[in-house]
C-alpha cells in the first residue's frame, strides 16, 4: 500500500506508462490505437486520469493541487499525442517521446523528490528498452517514416540521458535551495517563538500587575470609582460605592448607601458639576446613614485623568472616597479640648481682670465706711462703684458666652458681629492694652451660613496668637474683611515676631506650639483649621520672621450648600 | 511723725482704685500726687523728690517694672510700695513693700506708715 499521496500518484503514473509501453510493444500500432478507427481506450485513460485529478483537486493541500494540475497537463499531452497519431501516425513516437519528456521534467521540478526523479528515470529507461526491442512499435515507426534506426535510437537515448541529467541537476539545486530555506525558516521560527515567549511573559507580568493593582485597590480603605467623560461607570473597588463585577452589575454591601441615592449624588450631581467646571474637586464632605443608622462621613475628591493618552474626550473622572468618621470624631474632641483650654486661659485672666474692679469697689466702699467721702465726692464714689460692678458683669458675661458649649449649628451669621463681640471682650483684657487694633470692615459683606460660636473660637484663637506675637513690644493688629471669588475673607495682620519658615508647615498640626510652656496648648490653630474646613473654607498664613504674620480665613459666601445639606 | 512732711506719689491707671487711695491718704494728712501711668509718674518724679511711691505694676505704655528700670537708670532712689494682682515674687529696684490686690485702705495706711518709719526714722 502506498504510504502517502505522492507515492500513490507515482505508482499510478508508473502503471499507466508501463501499460502504455507494453501495449505499444506487443501489438502493431494500427491494431491498438484504431481497432475500429475509434479512440475509445484513449478516451478511457483520459477519463480515469481526469477523475483522479479531480479527486485530488478537491482536496485542500497545496501538494494535492500541484499534482492535480500535473495530471491534468499529462492528460492533455496524452490527448495531443493521440490526436497527432490519428492524423499523422508516422509522427507518433517522436511526439510521444517529446511529450513524455516534458511531463517528466515538469514532474521532477514540481515534486523535487529524489524518489520521483528515480521513478522518472525508470520510466525513461523502460521507454529506451521499448525503443531497442527489435520489431517494437518504435523501430517499426522509425522504419515507417524512413529514418535510420540505430541513429534515431542513439539520438533519442542521448536525449533521454540529457533529460535525466538536467532533471537530476534541477532536483539537486532545488533541494539545496529548499534546505537553505528550511534553515532560514527554522531560524525564523525560533525567533518568532522567542518573541512569542517574551510577549507571553510580558503579558503575564502585565496581568499580574493588573491583578495586584486590583487587589491593592480592593484592600485599601479608600473608595475608587472610575467614570468616563460621559459619566458611564467603568470601575469601582467596592469600598464606598458598590463593586462592579465583570458583567457590569453592581453588588450591594451592608454598610453602603442605597445605590440609587449615591448614584444620583456622586455619579450625576457632583460629577457633572466637576465636568462643567473643569479641573478637580478636592476634599469635599458627604454624610450618610447606613441601614443600621450608623453615621458615616466621607471625604471625597474628583480627579480628571487621561487614561489612554488621547485627546480631551478620553479624560476619565476618578472619584476617591475616604471614610473620615473616626477622624472627624477626634477632630470634634480636639475642638472641645481647645475650647476647654481657651476657657482655662480665659478663666485665669478673668480672675485677674475681675480683681481690678473688685479692688476699686472695695476701696470705694471703705471710703464710704470711713465717712471720708464728703458729700460732693460721694457722687463720684457711687459712680465708681457702679462702674466697677458693671465691668465685672461684662467680663463674666463675655466669659459665659465663650464657655457656652453648643453643638455645631449653622445659621445666618454676620461675621462683623462676631468680630465686634470678641473685640469688645478683648479690649477689656490688659494683654491688649499695648496693642492697637485697626478695623477695616467691608460693609457690603452678606451674612453667611455658619456656626457662630465655632467661628468665634477661630477668631479668638487668631486674636490670641496675634496678641502673643506682639506681647513684648506692643504693636498694630489690622483686622480687615472683604470678598473675592465667591468667598469672604477675614485677615488678621499683626506686626509681631512672625513665624519661622520651617515652622510654617507645622503650625496647623495639633499640639504644635512655639509658645512657652503653659502658654499654649498647640490646639488653637489646628482646631481653627478644622472648624473653617468644616465650613467649606480655608485658613492661610503668610509670615516673615520678625516682621509679623497675616492669617487669612476664607469662608464660602454660599456656605452650607453641599456641606450643610449632607445631613448635618 | 507729722504726716504732712511726707510727699507721696500714687501711680495707678484704674481711676476707681486711684481716687480712693488718694482721698484716703490725703485724709490721713499726707501730701499726695497721683499719676495715671508710667510716663506721667516719671514726669512727676523728675520734677520733685518723693518719700514713697505707691506703684501699680500693670499699666499701659510704661508699666511698673519699666518705671523702676528707668529710676534705676537715672539713679533716683525712692522707696516703692508695689500694689499688684500678679503673683510674681521678683523684687524690683527700690521695692520696700508689696500689697496684693485686693487690699483695704486700712492695711494700706498701716503699710505706708510702717515703711515711712523704717525708711525715715529720724523725722
Amino acid at each position: 500500500m502506498p504510504k502517502s499521496l505522492i507515492q500513490e500518484y507515482q505508482l499510478f503514473r508508473v502503471c499507466l506508462c508501463l501499460t502504455f509501453f507494453a501495449a505499444l510493444s506487443v501489438a502493431p500500432l494500427e491494431h491498438i490505437f484504431v481497432p475500429a478507427g475509434k479512440l475509445w481506450w484513449m478516451y478511457g485513460i483520459i477519463l480515469v486520469s481526469l477523475l483522479y485529478s479531480a479527486a485530488l483537486f478537491f482536496t485542500v493541500s497545496e501538494r494535492r493541487l500541484q499534482m492535480g494540475v500535473h495530471i491534468f497537463i499529462s492528460c492533455h499531452l496524452f490527448f495531443t499525442t493521440g490526436a497527432v497519431y490519428l492524423h499523422h501516425p508516422h509522427y507518433l513516437v517522436p511526439t510521444f517521446i517529446l511529450t513524455y519528456t516534458c511531463i517528466c521534467i515538469f514532474n521532477t521540478i514540481l515534486t523535487a523528490w529524489p524518489a520521483v526523479a528515480a521513478m522518472n528515470a525508470l520510466i525513461l529507461t523502460a521507454a529506451l528498452l521499448f525503443m531497442f526491442v527489435p520489431g517494437s512499435g518504435f523501430s517499426r515507426a522509425v522504419q515507417t517514416i524512413g529514418m535510420d534506426v540505430p541513429f534515431t535510437t542513439t539520438a533519442v537515448a542521448v536525449y533521454f540521458a540529457l533529460v535525466l541529467i538536467v532533471s537530476t541537476g534541477l532536483v539537486a539545486i532545488k533541494r539545496r535551495t529548499e534546505s537553505q530555506l528550511r534553515e532560514l525558516n527554522r531560524t525564523l521560527n525560533l525567533r518568532v517563538e522567542e518573541k512569542v515567549e517574551e510577549f507571553k511573559r510580558m503579558d503575564q507580568v502585565a496581568r499580574q500587575t493588573q491583578e495586584q493593582l486590583a487587589r491593592i485597590l480592593k484592600s485599601i480603605p479608600v473608595g475608587v470609582v472610575i467614570m468616563d467623560s460621559k459619566l458611564n461607570l467603568l470601575y469601582s473597588n467596592g469600598v464606598h460605592y458598590p463593586e462592579i463585577d465583570a458583567a457590569g452589575g453592581v453588588k450591594e454591601g451592608k454598610d453602603r448607601l442605597p445605590v440609587e441615592e449615591r448614584k444620583e449624588y456622586f455619579l450625576q450631581e457632583q460629577a457633572s458639576l466637576v465636568l462643567q467646571k473643569g479641573g478637580d474637586m478636592l476634599g469635599r464632605r458627604y454624610e450618610y446613614h447606613t441601614a443600621d443608622k450608623m453615621k458615616i462621613i466621607l471625604r471625597y475628591s474628583y480627579v480628571q485623568v487621561k487614561l489612554s493618552g488621547g485627546d480631551v474626550d478620553d479624560a476619565h473622572l476618578v472619584l476617591i472616597t475616604e471614610d473620615i468618621t473616626q477622624e472627624e470624631g477626634i477632630r470634634e474632641k480636639l475642638v472641645q479640648t481647645n475650647h476647654l483650654a481657651g476657657m482655662g486661659k480665659m478663666a485665669a485672666s478673668l480672675i485677674h481682670e475681675v480683681n481690678n474692679p473688685l479692688a476699686g469697689i472695695r476701696l470705694n466702699l471703705e471710703l464710704l465706711e470711713m465717712g471720708l467721702a464728703v458729700p460732693e465726692k460721694r457722687q463720684k464714689v457711687f459712680y465708681a462703684l457702679n462702674e466697677g460692678v458693671e465691668r465685672i458683669d461684662r467680663i463674666v458675661k463675655s466669659f459665659l458666652a465663650f464657655a457656652r458649649q453648643e453643638h455645631p449649628q449653622k445659621v445666618h451669621t454676620d461675621i462683623h458681629l462676631i468680630l465686634e463681640d470678641i473685640l469688645v471682650m478683648a479690649v477689656n483684657f490688659k494683654e491688649f492694652h499695648r496693642i492697637t487694633i485697626q478695623k477695616e470692615f467691608d460693609d457690603r459683606l452678606p451674612a453667611i451660613m455658619a456656626d457662630r460660636y465655632r467661628l468665634e473660637q477661630v477668631f479668638v484663637n487668631l486674636l490670641n496668637n496675634a496678641c502673643d506675637a506682639m506681647q513684648r513690644k506692643g504693636g498694630l493688629l489690622k483686622i480687615s474683611t472683604g470678598q473675592e471669588e465667591g468667598f469672604l475673607f477675614v485677615k488678621f495682620k499683626d506686626n509681631g515676631i512672625g513665624i519661622k519658615q520651617e515652622e510654617l508647615h507645622h503650625i496647623f498640626s495639633p499640639f504644635y506650639t512655639t509658645k512657652e510652656r503653659g502658654h499654649g496648648t498647640g490646639l488653637g490653630l489646628s482646631t481653627s483649621y478644622g472648624i473653617v474646613q468644616e465650613h467649606g473654607g480655608s485658613i492661610e498664613v503668610e509670615s516673615c520672621e520678625g516682621m509679623g504674620s497675616t492669617f487669612i480665613v476664607r469662608l464660602p459666601l454660599g456656605a452650607g450648600e453641599g456641606q450643610a445639606d449632607a445631613g448635618v | 511723725m507729722p504726716e504732712s512732711d511726707f510727699h507721696l506719689l500714687v501711680v495707678e491707671d484704674e481711676v476707681s482704685i486711684r481716687e480712693p487711695i488718694v482721698l484716703f491718704l490725703k485724709s490721713q494728712g499726707f501730701q499726695v500726687d497721683a499719676a495715671e501711668n508710667g510716663i506721667e509718674a516719671l514726669h512727676c518724679i523728675r520734677l520733685r523728690a518723693y518719700d514713697l511711691i505707691i506703684l501699680d505694676l500693670k499699666m499701659p505704655y510704661i508699666d511698673g517694672q519699666q518705671l523702676t528700670q528707668a529710676l534705676q537708670d537715672e539713679n533716683i532712689r525712692v522707696p516703692i510700695l508695689v500694689t499688684t494682682a500678679a503673683k510674681s515674687k521678683e523684687k524690683l529696684y527700690q521695692e520696700v513693700g508689696r500689697l496684693h490686690k485686693i487690699f483695704t485702705l486700712k492695711t494700706l495706711g498701716q503699710e505706708v506708715r510702717g515703711i515711712l518709719q523704717k525708711e525715715y526714722p529720724n523725722r
